[in-house]
């Protein structure tokens, strides 16, 4: 009886036909976001999000208000946002043809929130991930009327503290008053100071995403290790503008260079004998005072900090840096830029124009950072990143938007000077891509071509010999995803991805989602054909609630995932996911297996 | 030499790296989920004391890998004061030579109806006769709450700060367990566990536990490493139990084995 192909396929047919699907169980937002498994990481941003859509103590005002800080939304997004003041409103703005689908989502993520006569709340959750060794993450939060506390505690695999992260956070909002204690993060202006751990990518979203100014001190669960700023800080909402000001101590892994240069470990990593020996060996002071306007028509920050190291009971030399950002706006015209003096008295800008209606988005901007700018968290629009910035650039796109079609158009130029004991001149580039996507409602098929490249000019030996490097880089990307029955889902994402005609990617992903009141299935499938590491492919992992995991694939193969999630009304949930994953395409040799199991329980 | 290779409780692990557990917990997989109302385990799971209702004491004597000599003596003392649990305990592990001593103190309470948790302070003091002796502070907490009606899940950390001892700096065992507890029907429950050493190799743990016998209770159970297939028993007579567990090692092909008794005083 058991075994028999008809009861099976009763069974599935059952499945796909006779569930009711309304609630979110859970939210496996990788999916939902329909986010570029390339970009940047946004961990921290779905923790908020999942605190947010929890919370069933804050006021609709505050919660709309909190939903600002996600950094994934637009600058038109935040507009948006900042018309709706209650819940009712939402409702409205939800229905409208011109807010974008990821506002759309987390609208109505939030607007599904159950309400409670509870004073307080707590969620705890669990994270165990295993590969070759166990990584534990353990997530506190908790709620009271205008207080929002959380707690993070984690091992990564590998190393040898339990608890080898720590950090919480506590928020308390009151009147125009906002008080911030243990970790917290400052978004300022365009990132040229101080931005989240993460910059703006340079792609099809920035197109919208680019012109979106930083307004300051936001909770951080520091999901990033060595990112947060962890001390106290306060937002004071005036008749003369929005007055932030923070005090910042922490330890950091790392050294003084020679010249006195903070050479940080930001892996959070301490498992190698050098990473242990470095742990928490600096110490970061810091204070940050801004001063705000905020209003329909112009965003205005001004920026000042200062800092100094203590390593090895010395103290270095004070740092100071300053900005001035701004986002004017006047009907669908917007000017927006940051103009910044950084640590060693370096300037970087970043000033460009947006023309936006409904219909046509344009973006034109230009940076250029000094060789050497740094900033105290520094991370703009950049090609290149590391310990300071040194580039000029240019970025300009267009997005069309025509019932369900949409068309995006992006290029970027930049170019840098190579310091002279290197065997180059300049190091340039540019970016270019074109995104065409059909949409209705949660189906959409999207056709991606990118390609980067980028030259050296090496330096020449003898008189008349000049060289170039030249590296181009390709990639066609198709993209689908489509609903088959209530709360199946298939997508399906096929790469093919070339470097210098010689080196080449491809890659296929197909998933497979279920979803009822209570239960999350999800079958995943990857297979690889790659024959050099210097062209990746990245797809999302399945991921578990609270996670937003990418899978790196630098080798031919195939890979199996499998998630399972389980959720009771909010009140308990608890998932199970699995990967299998082959080196080689006939499947032979070991299969390396990962996954991590995860319980959620609130109060 | 011969006293370095015979005293670790786990092949080549450090100093203090056995905790007490009652002889049920021992049977059922070394289970440190206190699923059976046992004072003994509430070394590593002091949220258990949460559930405290009646004065107690438990008594063990253990005698590990049948190795002449070597002896392990466990005390504890609990007092149930309104809704929170206390309790105070004395382990101690070693020979003439050598020996292993702990002091604790460990509360419980439970927190929004459902979540219990705990933490205990303890004193670990070494000894080695003709070297001297050496003492440091551990943390250990635990959490637990009902995942189901019938389903609890506990989670427990040992040393969470990290303690170190001696003029060597030896860093003692900071462990984590997860596990579950399931009430499986009137008689019968089943434990599974996850313990995770941070210096060495995790290890899977599962039993069962069953008192279809009024006043009898057994349980059996599996550790994956070191592997270990263990039994227990208690016979319950009113507020006096008596009970008896046995571990037996398959890679080194010797048994451990536990005798206790324990008193409750209801008040």
């Amino acid at each position: 009886m058991a075994g028999c192909p008809l009861n099976w396929a009763l069974v599935f047919a059952y499945i796909i036909s006779g569930s009711q699907l309304h609630a979110q169980s859970e939210y496996d937002l990788s999916l939902i976001l329909d986010q570029d498994g390339e970009d940047h990481d946004l961990e921290e941003d779905i923790s908020l999000l999942q605190d947010l859509s929890l919370d069933k103590l804050a006021s609709e005002s505050q919660l709309l208000r909190r939903l600002e800080t996600l950094s994934f939304l637009s600058q038109q997004d935040i507009e948006h946002l900042s018309e709706i003041e209650d819940f009712s409103m939402a409702h409205r703005m939800v229905k409208k043809d011109e807010i974008s689908d990821r506002l759309r989502v987390v609208l109505n993520i939030i607007l599904r929130r159950d309400h409670t006569t509870r004073k307080q709340q707590l969620r705890i959750n669990q994270y165990q991930s295993f590969n070759r060794d166990m990584r534990y993450k353990y997530k506190i939060h908790y709620v009271y009327p205008n207080l929002d506390a959380g707690m993070l505690l984690e091992r990564d695999a590998g190393e040898t503290d339990v608890f080898d992260h720590r950090s919480f956070f506590v928020t308390y909002e009151k009147n125009s008053v906002d008080l911030f204690l243990g970790d917290y993060q400052i978004a300022s202006g365009y990132g040229l100071l101080s931005w989240s751990a993460f910059p703006l990518r340079k792609g099809f979203e920035s197109v919208t995403s680019l012109s979106r100014i930083g307004k300051g001190i936001r909770r951080y669960s520091s999901t990033h290790e060595s990112w947060g700023y962890r001390g106290a800080g306060v937002r004071w909402t005036t008749s003369f503008g929005i007055l932030q000001a923070a005090l910042n101590s922490r330890h950091q892994d790392g050294h003084l260079d020679s010249t006195g240069l903070a050479i940080i470990n930001v892996s959070g990593l301490h498992t190698s004998a050098r990473s242990i020996l470095e742990k928490k060996k600096l110490t970061e002071r810091s204070a940050i005072v801004q001063w705000g306007f905020d209003k329909k028509y112009a965003t205005i920050f001004a920026t000042h900090t200062v800092r100094h190291w203590l390593y090895n009971k010395s103290s270095t030399e004070l740092e100071q840096g300053s900005s001035i950002a701004a986002n004017v706006r006047s009907g669908n015209r917007s000017v927006f830029g940051e103009v910044a003096v950084g640590f060693n008295s370096k300037t970087g800008c970043l000033i460009g124009v947006e023309w936006k209606t409904k219909v046509l988005h344009y973006i034109f901007a230009v940076r250029k950072y000094s060789p050497g700018f740094r900033g105290i968290r520094m991370n703009p629009v950049a090609e290149f990143h590391g310990r300071t910035l040194n580039e000029t650039g240019i970025f300009q796109g267009f997005r069309l938007r025509q019932k369900r079609n949409r068309l995006i158009i992006y290029g970027d130029m930049f170019t840098r000077k190579l310091p002279a004991h290197t065997n180059s001149n300049v190091s340039s580039g540019n970016e270019f891509g074109l995104r065409w996507e059909w949409r209705k409602q949660d189906r959409y098929f999207k056709v991606e071509l990118k390609q980067g490249i980028s030259w050296l000019e090496i330096k020449a030996i003898y008189p008349g010999e000049y060289g170039v490097g030249l590296t181009r880089l390709r990639q066609l990307r198709l993209i689908s995803r489509m609903p088959i029955f209530n709360g199946q889902l298939v997508k399906m994402q096929v790469i093919w991805q070339t470097r210098d005609n010689n080196e080449y990617g491809n890659g296929i992903n197909l998933r497979f989602s279920w979803r009822n009141d209570f239960v999350t299935v999800a079958l995943d499938w990857v297979s690889t054909k790659i024959n050099s590491s210097n062209v990746r492919i990245y797809f999302w992992d399945v991921n578990l609630p609270g996670e937003l995991i990418t899978k790196l694939y630098a080798n031919s193969g195939h890979s199996i995932g499998f998630k399972v999630n389980y959720s009771n009304r909010g009140q308990f949930s608890t998932g199970l996911r699995i990967r299998t994953q082959w080196k080689d395409l006939k499947l032979n040799g070991k299969p390396i297996i990962s996954g991590a199991l995860y319980t959620e329980v609130a109060f | 030499m011969f006293l370095i290779i015979l005293f670790p409780v786990k092949i080549g692990f450090c100093a203090f790296e056995a905790s007490p557990l009652s002889s049920v917990n021992i049977g059922s997989g070394q289970i440190h989920i206190n699923f059976n109302h046992q004072l003994l385990n509430c070394f590593i799971d002091p949220g258990s004391l949460a559930g405290l209702k009646t004065f107690g004491i438990e008594l063990a004597s253990a005698h590990p890998f049948q190795i002449s000599g070597i002896t392990q003596e466990t005390a504890v003392l609990g007092i149930p004061v309104k809704d929170w649990g206390f309790a105070a305990g004395y382990n101690s592990l070693g020979n003439k030579l050598y020996r292993e001593t702990t002091f604790s103190l460990m509360v419980g309470k439970k927190f929004f109806g459902q979540m219990a948790i705990g933490t205990s302070l303890s004193y670990y003091e070494l000894h080695i006769v003709n070297y001297g002796s050496a003492g440091t502070i551990g943390l250990n907490a635990s959490l637990s709450y009902n995942i189901l009606s019938n389903w609890i899940l506990v989670t427990s950390f040992r040393n969470i700060n990290a303690p170190r001892i001696g003029s060597s700096g030896e860093k003692l065992p900071q462990v984590v367990y997860t596990g579950f507890s399931a009430k499986v029907n009137k008689n019968v429950k089943i434990q599974g566990a996850w313990e995770q050493d941070m210096e060495f190799q995790g290890a899977i743990k599962f039993g069962i536990m069953s008192n279809f016998l009024n006043h009898l209770t057994v349980s059996a159970g599996y550790v994956s490493y070191p592997a270990q297939i263990c039994a227990g028993l208690q016979l319950t007579l009113k507020n006096l139990s008596i009970n008896y567990a046995v571990s037996v090692y398959q890679n080194i092909g010797r048994m451990s084995s536990q005798l206790g008794i324990g008193i409750r005083i209801h008040h």
